[in-house]
């Protein structure tokens, strides 16, 4: 159904011009799928970033890359000298890695989710947004893994958690929490990068067709692998990525569930809560369909994508966004209320450092930024489709999701049943530089992307569109989508 | 040939406690715990596998220090251990005692996260031992480097030699011949440690039907094998 | 086996579906008609047969796998690993089924996409028959008919609206031994590198890093030179070298003494310091450092008492004498050897 249509029976004032050209013009200027151009311009369109960069792209780059290459060293000398140089202290044993750790996995797993989710449900909107997501999937993943390395008190034994048979003999635990991590990132990472490589195909052979010569064609020929776009390749394609879907759906769940387990397994008040599970893994799509939001708006604004990704997307996404915000703060009210009400003596301490406590202004921000801005916009089809209100509010989710991880570890850390041991966290610089290097690595690794691969998925857009009509009703003209079994 | 099962458990009688702290002292000798410097003590990165817990009490001028003397407490059902991803935390079926690996530990440190009485201790650096300290060094016990979880382990190097010593002799363990080093030191005689499997032991026999008896935190069911007597006006 | 085959394109789906029934009119089979294009199109939509997908049963084989490989890998974890955590049983179910899971997904997945690429025999090596127009959005059709029907064939598609028609020379024809040799040595190749890692782990090739805190400051103390105990120190039983009141020689240095010396020396020290005392006796090969000259002047320079602590407790590499010779014969040895240096 067009979402400019009126309900039936109501009578409103009419505020667009009703003749059918003009439907049709607007029907075509809001939804991409029923905007089709030559395969050709498409092509162009598509691959066009794929070019020289600017002078602002290599100023980026070379700040982005500093930025890393200053939290290497960081982590150099944090290796040779000891966790010491960090504010971490005996109760605070986890803070500020940790709960990176925490956010950005948390921010991988709304790539999955629009890729396969949307993808198994038949969202037609999520077309151009399916390769972004993916990839910062995949980023996210790779800078959320460094921290559990980071963390470690003598890292360059981290190997010692895999298992690998030994002179030693030696093997890793599994009855440890970190041992699942370690199991499911590995899973989820290595899924992660296969399907959107198997969801890439037929845009590196376009990639492959395009640059006949040099570098790049010999690049995408590799990658493509021979792709051709026979019957039998379209066919086991598209079912290899339904049953990727399928199957890495329970893992992006699980995959947030375990980290929540981290926490949930310890026996420290305001951590041993049963909710954790389902309560990560809404705050995780939360902020990765935030962060989405984000690279969307960067990704349209700097490569002048605006064909592909129009206001109907962020609105998409921005409904998503109202819905995953809901669904946080029920889970948070869940576990705000059950220690509330039990009163147990150190609960009751952490949630006053909380609400008038030390803690007090990040948790109001973390209120706001999570519940109280997205319910106060995002209701609106006029705020959604404007492209920097949703950002903005995504950035706000985004620091509202970082002060709720930060909250959990490093905060409640301090407090535990015995009032001699409580401590308090205060970062210091090497955790600042890293974690500003962590999320350089993303930006720097999303930049090396867009110029080498194309980020809009040719072929789902193509097929979307190839899929959708515009189809007459008396006075209205609508969109129409083909059902396929 | 076995060893045979033994059930270590330390007493500590607060009505004796006078909370001098020469227990500390004698544990960081035994054991090499290092002195980390004030700055760091500051930071909350105090070291002592042994000290003494202290609470205010009260208002000015009737305020009370409440102490009471805190190790790790081997507990049989140790929330530690379970998520230690190495092995580097383990209990030990047969003597009762939770053990810390020191070289198999990559300091993950949610060991501590887990301890709910916060009785591990993480090697921010590489201790240092200003000379000649370095001279007073046990050879029984590593020295653990940065990046190492370590914690009271009721002078298990005493445990051994004591057990050995006993194996080559070929005679059966006595109760006292088993002295950790804060028993030894503790003046008034307030710390009694021995093996509950053996009823004649001194801690057998404190512990039966004794209503001063309690454990800490015994609601978590960590099923410590610390006991305390309860003492009088100036415990907690 | 190359052969000419024809590579037709057209501009629209409905040109390909009237050419697809034409050429089944022909009496050309399914088989020989492939159908390329840029965006998926259902193979009804073609006129084309409805083929089976093997991607289910793939997915169904790595989900066993997975779930073999993860139940294999945690019996195998705790029954060889029977150590107790935190009073959990040996082997915890709850958390086993996490790992069940987690691997039993990565089987089915990596299958899945192993599968995929094995299903059309990815990577193509070599140059199939292709056109790049096709991603442009033009539809190919691939006919491989037999030799004498080509121009038959070349005259329908034409017929049919074809944009272009060329004949082309099919070399690798099915690819599939070639792609068999290739994913034989692919996985050769990982199987050498999996054994090669062996070599590390197993510590055939040994990457020394000193962290595992082998060199121990506690011990490290005892074998280095002996310092004095400080001015105030609390006197403890036996010899001692207290900084200004060193141990004094209780035997004189007569001549009884130093004839007893020198027998002792000759007995106890000559093996080492040999009979000379100039540190060349006959074990003098096995010992870092080698056994001291006597004679030299950092020895005859060492007070009395000294001397006299060094044969009692040994210092580095040298035993201690204090079994072998009572206080007044170690005396004796000391005078002997203070004489060497006159």
């Amino acid at each position: 159904m067009s979402e400019s249509a009126q309900p039936v029976g109501v009578t409103l004032p009419q505020r667009e011009d009703s003749h059918p050209e003009h439907q049709i013009e607007r029907e075509q200027e809001r939804h991409l799928l029923l905007d089709p151009r030559p395969a050709q311009e498409m092509a162009e369109r598509v691959l066009r970033p794929l070019g020289r960069g600017s002078a602002s792209y290599w100023i980026a780059l070379l700040i982005l890359g500093g930025a890393v290459v200053v939290a290497g060293l960081t982590w150099l000398y944090q290796m040779y000298w000891g966790i010491g140089i960090t504010g971490l202290n005996r109760p605070v044993m986890w803070a500020v890695y940790i709960a990176n750790f925490v956010y950005f996995i948390g921010i991988g797993v709304a790539g999955t989710f629009i890729s396969a989710v949307l993808r198994l449900l038949n969202f037609p909107w999520r077309a151009p947004v399916t390769r972004a997501a993916e990839t910062l999937t995949v980023f996210a993943l790779a800078a959320s893994g460094l921290f559990p390395l980071i963390h470690l008190g003598r890292t360059w034994k981290f190997y010692w958690m895999l298992p690998y048979p030994n002179q030693r003999e030696m093997w890793p635990s599994y009855h440890s929490a970190l041992i699942w991590d370690m199991t499911a990132i590995l899973t989820y990472l290595s899924s992660s990068v296969l399907f959107a490589w198997l969801a890439m195909l037929p845009d590196l052979g376009l990639a492959r067709d395009r640059f006949e010569d040099g570098w790049r064609h010999t690049f995408f020929k590799i990658l493509a692998v021979g792709w051709r776009g026979t019957e039998r390749q379209w066919r086991t394609l598209k079912a290899a990525i339904t049953f990727f879907s399928l199957a890495i759906i329970p893992v992006m769940v699980f995959m947030h569930t375990i980290v929540g387990w981290d926490f949930a397994m310890a026996i420290q008040p305001g951590w041993h809560s049963s909710v954790f599970g389902p309560y990560f893994v809404s705050g995780a799509l939360l902020s990765g369909v935030a962060a989405v939001i984000i690279i969307m708006a960067i990704v349209r604004k700097t490569l002048h994508l605006e064909y592909f990704l129009r206001p109907e997307h962020f609105d998409g996404m921005g409904k998503l966004l109202l819905v995953f915000s809901v669904a946080w703060a029920y889970m948070y009210f869940n576990d705000f209320l059950v220690p509330w009400y039990g009163q147990g003596p150190t609960e009751k301490v952490i949630q006053r450092l909380f609400d008038r406590g030390y803690a007090t202004p990040l948790w109001l921000l973390m209120l706001f930024s999570n519940v109280l801005l997205p319910w106060a916009t995002l209701w609106s089809r006029r705020l959604r489709t404007s492209v920097p209100v949703v950002a903005a509010v995504s950035t706000f989710v985004q620091i509202g999701m970082y002060l709720e991880r930060y909250l959990i570890v490093a905060v409640t850390l301090g407090r535990n049943e015995l009032p001699f041991d409580w401590g308090s966290y205060i970062p210091r610089w090497p955790e600042i530089l890293i974690t500003i290097g962590a999320f350089s690595l993303i930006g720097l690794l999303f930049l090396v992307f867009v110029k080498v691969f194309p980020i809009i998925p040719l072929w789902e857009v193509q097929e979307g569109q190839m899929l959708r009509a515009l189809r007459r009703i008396g006075a209205m003209v609508i969109s129409t989508r083909a059902e396929l079994e | 040939m076995a060893l045979p099962n033994r059930n270590w458990t330390m007493v500590v009688d607060l009505d004796r406690c006078t909370g001098c702290g020469a227990c500390v002292v004698a544990c960081h000798a035994e054991n090499n715990v290092p002195i980390v410097t004030e700055e760091e003590v500051l930071r909350g990165r105090a070291m002592h596998w042994m000290h003494i817990e202290r609470y205010w009490d009260g208002e000015y001028p009737d305020i009370r220090a409440r102490f009471i003397p805190l190790m790790c407490q081997q507990c049989e059902r140790a929330p530690c251990e379970p998520v230690c991803p190495v092995y580097a935390t383990l209990h030990s079926q047969r003597e009762h005692l939770n053990l810390q690996v020191y070289n198999r530990c990559v300091g993950t440190r949610y060991c501590q996260n887990n301890d709910p009485y916060k009785v591990r201790f993480f090697n921010f650096f590489d201790p240092v031992f200003d000379e000649p300290l370095e001279q007073q060094l046990n050879p029984d016990v590593t020295v653990r480097s940065a990046g190492v979880m370590e914690k009271c382990t009721f002078c298990v190097q005493r445990i051994r030699r004591a057990e050995e010593q006993a194996l080559v002799e070929d005679r059966r363990l006595e109760d006292g011949e088993v002295v950790p080093a804060c028993v030894q030191t503790c003046p008034p005689g307030a710390l009694i440690f021995g093996d509950r499997n053996n009823p004649q032991s001194q801690v057998s026999k404190l512990l039966a039907n004794n209503p001063r008896s309690f454990r800490l935190l015994e609601h978590l069911g960590t099923e410590p094998s610390v006991y305390y007597l309860r003492g009088g006006e100036s415990h907690v | 086996m190359a052969r000419d085959v024809l590579l037709a394109l057209f501009d629209d789906v409905a040109a390909v579906t009237e050419s697809v029934s034409t050429l089944r009119g022909m009496g050309l089979s399914d088989d020989v008609v492939t159908v390329m294009s840029s965006v998926p199109y259902e193979p009804q939509m073609l006129a084309r047969p409805r083929a089976r997908n093997p991607m289910p049963r793939v997915a169904l084989l790595g989900a066993i796998l997975g779930l073999v490989s993860a139940i294999s890998l945690l019996l195998a974890s705790f029954l060889l690993y029977p150590l107790v955590q935190g009073g959990q049983p040996i082997v915890p179910i709850p958390p086993s089924l996490i790992i069940v899971f987690e691997i039993t997904m990565l089987g089915t997945m990596w299958t899945i996409f192993f599968g995929f690429f094995a299903a059309n025999r990815l990577p193509t090596l070599g140059n199939p028959v292709y056109d790049a127009r096709i991603t442009l959005g033009k539809i190919g059709i691939l006919v491989q008919p037999e030799e004498m029907r080509l121009p038959e064939v070349e005259r329908a598609l034409r017929g049919a609206g074809a944009v272009d028609v060329r004949l082309v020379v099919d070399r690798e024809g099915t690819n599939g031994r070639a792609w068999v040799r290739a994913a034989v040595v692919i996985v050769g190749l990982l199987l050498l590198a999996a054994g090669g890692s062996l070599l590390f782990f197993y510590d055939v090739i040994q990457i020394r890093f000193p962290t595992n805190m082998e060199h121990q400051d506690s011990v490290a103390h005892e074998q280095g030179p002996r310092l004095a105990a400080p001015a105030a120190a609390v006197p403890i039983d036996g010899p001692v070298l207290i900084a200004d009141r060193p141990a004094t020689q209780p035997v004189p240095a007569d001549d009884a003494s130093l004839q007893r010396g020198q027998v002792l020396f000759g007995i106890n020290c000559a093996l080492c310091h040999g009979a000379d005392s100039a540190g060349n006796g006959p074990l003098k090969g096995f010992f870092t450092p080698p056994p001291a000259d006597l004679t030299g002047d950092d020895v005859q320079s060492l007070p009395e008492g000294e001397i006299f602590l060094v044969i009692t407790q040994g210092q580095g590499p040298m035993p201690s004498l204090a079994e072998n010779l009572g206080v007044v014969e170690r005396w004796d040895v000391v005078n002997w050897v203070q004489s060497l240096g006159q």
